[in-house]
């Protein structure tokens, strides 16, 4: 019964054992690890074109990531629990002292609404048109170490096209990047790639908000002139036709290093659900592909993408 | 009915090698310097080619990086490729490992964790044109070490599963 016996010699050598014959041991993993290679390569080379392979990969596997991603999602919001849990009589300081300051606020917001009012009505300004929007859930953090994304559910099926802004309700997290069929990839404000114009409110200083693939992006190209100091909003300023003027973003804080951080309104890396604007206007940076599919654009919409 | 029953005894193997998969997607943010992603598809590739090669081989260490690269959206192949070179230099040191005590294996772990975040880190530097932070990778590399313990206990389990007159995973040596 020879095709019974175990064949122990296969397991003895460790080299036989991983590949089989002598002439295979070299050339298997050789062969393999010089396809991960040019792999690696064509992807650095042709980024925009495999990036797409790869959206269409995660459109087929999302309902798989989707349902995979909940344990993991479960766990890692213990860990943010555990995490606050350690600064928790800190927090409650903080927020103490925030909420006082917010009842201030309400007070003197509801004084402007009624005062903004009564102005738009006696000069007739015309109200702007609302901005498209989807709402839909984040099916995978694809954050790592090196970047700093998410992937969400609704592509272009739904009408979701790279350089929609992403926003959650306490602020705008990202834009997309990538936008597959069913799925779409948002690159996060953190992430060291991402650069976004800006204005710190108070100076009306301008400047370009730079991820550093750390929680705090830092401000960059600030006038040497500036008198920007910590605590102040930051918010879009709306050049470069990306995002429109006076999206919410953070507030500035002095680094240790002498640069300006900016602590973002928005947690993206809770956020479960998000919303995607179209705030329809082309931006200056845009690929053709963009260009010629964003006019297509239409319809507001409010529902989960399936 | 019997064909079924092997399948079935590789199940609970197949399932974890694909938990520690999705696992090595995930990324848990430590703090605002600090993001831990745990590479576990190593505890399976170390604990597998250490124990039962011929169930790990070079292209399933490929393909489930692959997985990684496509899904976690990062660069393509690194993964890939750092999944099949380790694989290879487990294979190399099997003999050497095998032979010794519990720790010993251990610390090899730690030192294949560390490479692994090593090569990550040196690719992405080169390839990014930024000097990142070593940090995460660092910190990544000493806790999926920290770990290995607990997962050294599951995967003996499922080795005696697949093979349940052997009651050590060296026994092919």
């Amino acid at each position: 019964m020879p095709h019974n016996r175990i064949n122990y010699a296969a397991y003895t050598s460790p080299e036989v054992a991983v590949h089989g014959a002598s002439r295979k041991r070299i050339s298997t993993p050789l062969v393999l690890m010089i396809a991960a290679a040019t792999l690696m390569g064509a992807h650095m080379i042709a980024r925009p074109s495999f990036d797409k392979i790869q959206q269409s990969f995660i459109d087929v596997a999302s309902p798989f990531v989707s349902f995979a991603q909940k344990p993991l999602n479960a766990l890692d919001t213990r860990v943010q629990e555990f995490i606050a849990w350690t600064s928790i009589r800190k927090d409650n300081d903080s927020l103490r002292a925030e909420n006082e300051k917010l009842k201030e606020w309400y007070q003197a917001a509801l004084m402007l609404q009624s005062e903004n009012k009564a102005l738009r009505d006696l000069l007739h300004v015309d109200r702007d048109s609302a901005h498209n929007f989807i709402t839909t859930r984040v099916i995978a953090d694809g954050s790592n170490t090196y970047a700093k994304s998410l992937v969400i559910q609704g592509g272009k099926d739904a009408g979701v096209l790279k350089g929609h802004g992403v926003i959650t309700h306490e602020g705008l997290i990202g834009r997309v990047i990538e936008a597959g069929a069913r799925t779409s990839r948002v690159l996060l404000l953190q992430d060291i790639n991402s650069r976004i114009p800006v204005t710190v409110e108070g100076t009306n200083e301008r400047a370009i908000m730079a991820g550093t693939n750390a929680a705090m992006p830092v401000l960059d190209h600030v006038p040497a002139d500036a008198k920007i100091t910590a605590g102040q909003r930051v918010i879009t300023s709306g050049l470069g036709g990306l995002f429109p003027f006076g999206i919410p973003i953070g507030e500035t804080t002095m680094n240790g290093d002498g640069t300006i951080g900016v602590k973002l309104y928005a947690a993206s890396e809770r956020a479960q659900h998000v919303q995607i604007v179209d705030y329809g206007i082309k931006p200056l940076l845009a690929d053709p592909i963009f260009s010629s599919t964003a006019a297509a654009t239409e319809g507001h919409g409010s529902s989960e993408p399936n | 009915m019997p064909a079924v029953v092997p399948i079935l005894r590789a199940l609970p193997a197949v399932l974890l090698t694909l938990a520690f998969t999705l696992f090595s997607m995930h990324s848990f943010v430590l703090s605002s310097l600090v993001t831990l992603q745990l590479l576990m598809i190593l505890h399976a590739i170390y604990y597998w080619t250490l124990f039962r090669p011929t169930l790990f081989p070079a292209w399933l260490a490929f393909l489930l990086g692959f997985a990684i690269d496509i899904i976690g959206g990062s660069l393509l192949g690194l993964n890939a490729f750092l999944l099949v070179f380790l694989t290879t230099v487990i294979a190399r040191q099997r003999r050497y490992l095998l032979s010794q005590p519990f720790a010993t294996q251990w610390a090899g772990f730690l030192l294949l964790a560390i490479a692994a975040e090593s090569i990550r880190w040196i690719v992405m530097v080169t390839v990014s044109m930024t000097l990142f932070s070593p940090a995460s990778a660092l910190t990544s590399a000493i806790f999926n070490a920290a770990i290995y313990p607990l997962t050294s206990l599951v995967m003996p389990l499922c080795l005696r599963l697949i093979s349940p007159y052997k009651t050590r995973g060296a026994i092919d040596d």
